[in-house]
């Protein structure tokens, strides 16, 4: 029963920085923007949260300041875009120039070769005052600090602004550009600042890694974190309704490797299964769009175009409008 | 070669040269933070990444190290070229290096065996380069995000595939048994292990520089990119392009891993997968996605890599990472640099044409050059 509560409670710690990026992700897409840098701004927000939290002594300071540098990261991504700079080009470079930056400031500044830990705890656990004491919920819910409540709150706080006037707007913007912009949005002030949430909220997921969970900062300390976010959200097909579930399963599947690896089932396998999840999920999403499109067309050849040169051949409808709706003419048997 | 032709090629030269010189700069001013010359840093950089003297030749590392990279650069040239925006180098390399250790592994007759084992990584690469291909090509999806679900993928696979089937013994990290001794390349400079691979490479760059602009079948692969109506419109089939581009890129990224294998490693440890095909990716981008480009690009990555290794670290004590640091910011700049050439082109376009409107009259007529000017500037 603790095993079961242990295993939990260690998949929900592991989910937490996915999920971050996840959300970033998810937020970046639906404004139509393919956000490859995510993986850069966990690992800045990673970085500059221990170090802050480490001069200031304050590991909320911290995880403000990692919410900040994944911001800016978003802020220059946006600036780019506004230029025409090709974002994934962008992206590639942003994320080895972080990855390479961090180490080398870290081995020039703070002493260390491959890691830097400080003198600081990270953020104590949240207490629940009487569920803690419960035999099962109490150690599910221990080591559990207030980053990993508030991504969850975040998702809930995300799916209720798309519900507001200026998420449906950002919708509008990734769905259809021209239309919204036609409309009298402005596209490019949406995409600065789903950019920038984004990349503060990127920016969170890493500070959880290094301020939240352990205390220090270790070299490539996002380890693909980022990307696996931008993969959990294509398993959610970027709803936040899936969001959760689907950053889970990359989280559990970690914690389940490490747990199963005891009894001779790979690491990497139980990895593994997660991104063929994802793989197929897109192809899915991709058969779904293409069959769509094919019925579409059927539609479209079988009714609009031959029927009604068949009817005018037989001098049934010599004088239809070109305008007149086909929708209620019954496709021809097939 | 006009002036017009010549102002455009100093431009597309000049402003990639500025990028780096910009990224260097910047390179600069972070090792003299550390309080130490960035002249001696560039000094020594060149010497442990570009010198080669009798004794040690460190040039031969470097072209070493440029192989595989410059095998994953072509794959990306011809999949960027062909409009499919793949960024599955990576584990296309993954895979061609197990497949050519695998291969390497068995017994086989000395002249074919590197032969078989190369072909072995590049079936294994194409076969994984194709996905993506093939699901944009029939079912639309972004090839693009596919291709980071198919590197994690492969990156997997390697390690489960390296710590239990193909483990060779029981250790702290998985490998592979290592090739057979009839299955390496040979190798010319021992130290530096300085052979066949570099040459192979160069021969994959003239090859897919013949094959992308001398050949029937590459110029529809770059028209089905660079310009798919006109493509489709004289008769192309883009999807055949596509598939194409999936199976040729696929397999020089997966001969890549292939060389590395059989000229430097000898087997497959675990994390394998360890950024090379990125590395060849942005190599491809900073070089144009041109073919000669792109190798070119590759040795300069390379020597800087080794000599921010051998030469930083080791005798100035600068972290190596400072290497990357400035080619990543190299990177940063280029993919900055596009949209302001096509502004400066546009704005001497416009300059041009104000300067022929204000044409004292009895010269020819003033609105017709101006739009041919126009045309030809907006190409």
């Amino acid at each position: 029963m603790n095993a079961l509560a242990d295993f939990l409670n260690s998949g929900i710690r592991l989910t937490t920085p996915i999920l971050f990026a996840a959300i970033a992700s998810m937020l970046s897409a639906r404004a139509g923007v393919l956000n490859l840098a995510i993986e850069s701004k966990v690992l800045a927000g990673a970085f500059v949260g221990i170090l802050v939290a480490a001069s200031v002594d304050n590991t909320t300071i911290g995880v403000a300041a990692a919410a900040l540098s994944g911001a800016l990261i978003g802020l220059l991504m946006a600036v780019a875009d506004r230029l025409g700079v090709d974002l994934v080009v962008l992206a590639i470079g942003l994320n080895i120039l972080v990855l390479q930056l961090t180490v080398y400031l870290m081995r020039s500044y703070l002493g260390g070769v491959g890691t830097y830990s400080p003198d600081i705890a990270p953020i104590p656990p949240i207490e629940i005052p009487l569920l803690s004491e419960l035999p099962f919920i109490g150690p599910l819910l221990s080591r559990l600090n207030w980053i990993v409540y508030f991504g969850l709150v975040l998702v809930v706080l995300i799916a209720l602004y798309f519900r507001t006037r200026s998420g449906r707007h950002l919708l509008a913007v990734g769905e259809a550009p021209i239309a919204a912009a036609s409309a009298g949005l402005s596209v490019n002030r949406t995409r600065l600042w789903a950019l920038i949430a984004a990349g503060g909220i990127a920016g969170i997921g890493g500070a959880y890694l290094s301020v939240g969970d352990l205390g220090l900062f270790t070299r490539n300390m996002s380890a693909d974190r980022g990307w696996i976010g931008i993969t959990a959200a294509l398993l959610a097909l970027n709803r936040p309704a899936f969001i959760i579930p689907a950053a889970g399963v990359f989280g559990f599947a970690s914690a389940a490797s490490i747990r199963l690896q005891q009894v001779g089932v790979p690491a990497n396998l139980t990895q593994f299964l997660p991104q063929g999840a994802a793989f197929v999920a897109l192809v899915l999403v991709g058969l779904r769009a293409a069959s769509r499109n094919d019925l579409a067309r059927l539609w479209r050849n079988n009714t609009r175009f031959k029927l009604r040169g068949r009817l005018r051949r037989v001098g049934l409808v010599s004088s239809v409008p070109p305008s007149q709706p086909t929708e209620r003419v019954t496709p021809p048997d097939k | 070669m006009n002036r017009h032709a010549m102002e455009r090629v100093a431009q597309r030269i000049g402003l990639p040269l500025a990028a780096i010189v910009v990224a260097l700069g910047v390179g600069a001013v972070l090792v003299s933070a550390l309080g130490k010359s960035p002249i001696d840093a560039a000094v020594t950089v060149v010497n442990a990444g570009f010198s080669c003297d009798p004794g040690f030749c460190n040039l031969g590392g470097t072209l070493t190290l440029a192989a595989p990279i410059m095998f994953c650069a072509l794959g990306a040239v011809v999949s960027l070229r062909s409009g499919l925006f793949s960024i599955g180098q990576e584990g296309q390399y993954a895979l061609g290096g197990l497949a050519a250790a695998v291969v390497g592994a068995v017994t086989l007759p000395a002249g074919v065996h590197p032969v078989l084992c190369l072909a072995a990584a590049g079936v294994v690469g194409a076969a994984w380069g194709v996905i993506p291909a093939l699901l944009k090509a029939y079912l639309g999806v972004n090839e693009l995000i596919i291709t980071i679900v198919l590197n994690a993928m492969a990156g997997l696979l390697l390690d489960f595939l390296v710590n239990y089937p193909l483990r060779a013994e029981a250790s702290t990290v998985g490998y592979t048994r290592a090739v057979e001794d009839s299955a390496k390349l040979p190798i010319w400079d021992v130290s530096t292990k300085f052979g066949l691979g570099f040459v192979l490479a160069v021969i994959a760059c003239v090859a897919v520089w013949f094959y992308l602009s001398r050949t029937t079948l590459g110029y529809e692969q770059r028209m089905s990119g660079e310009a798919s109506l006109f493509a489709r419109y004289s008769g192309m089939s883009s999807t055949r392009s596509l598939l194409r581009a999936g199976l040729v890129g696929g397999a020089l990224a997966g001969i890549g891993g292939g060389v590395q294998v059989l000229g430097t490693n000898f087997r497959v440890i675990e994390g394998f997968s360890d950024g090379t095909g990125f590395t060849g990716l942005t190599a491809a981008i900073l070089g144009g996605t041109t073919a000669i480009g792109a190798g070119l690009v590759s040795i300069f990555y390379a020597g800087i890599t080794v000599g921010a290794v051998n030469g930083l670290q080791i005798v100035l004590g600068v972290p190596r990472e400072i290497g990357s640091t400035v080619l990543a910011l190299m990177i940063v700049f280029v993919a900055a640099q596009a949209p302001l050439l096509a502004r400066l082109e546009r704005s001497v376009a416009r300059r041009r044409a104000n300067r022929m409107i204000e044409r004292p009259p009895g010269g020819p007529s003033p609105t017709e050059d101006v739009e041919k000017n126009v045309m030809v500037s907006e190409k």
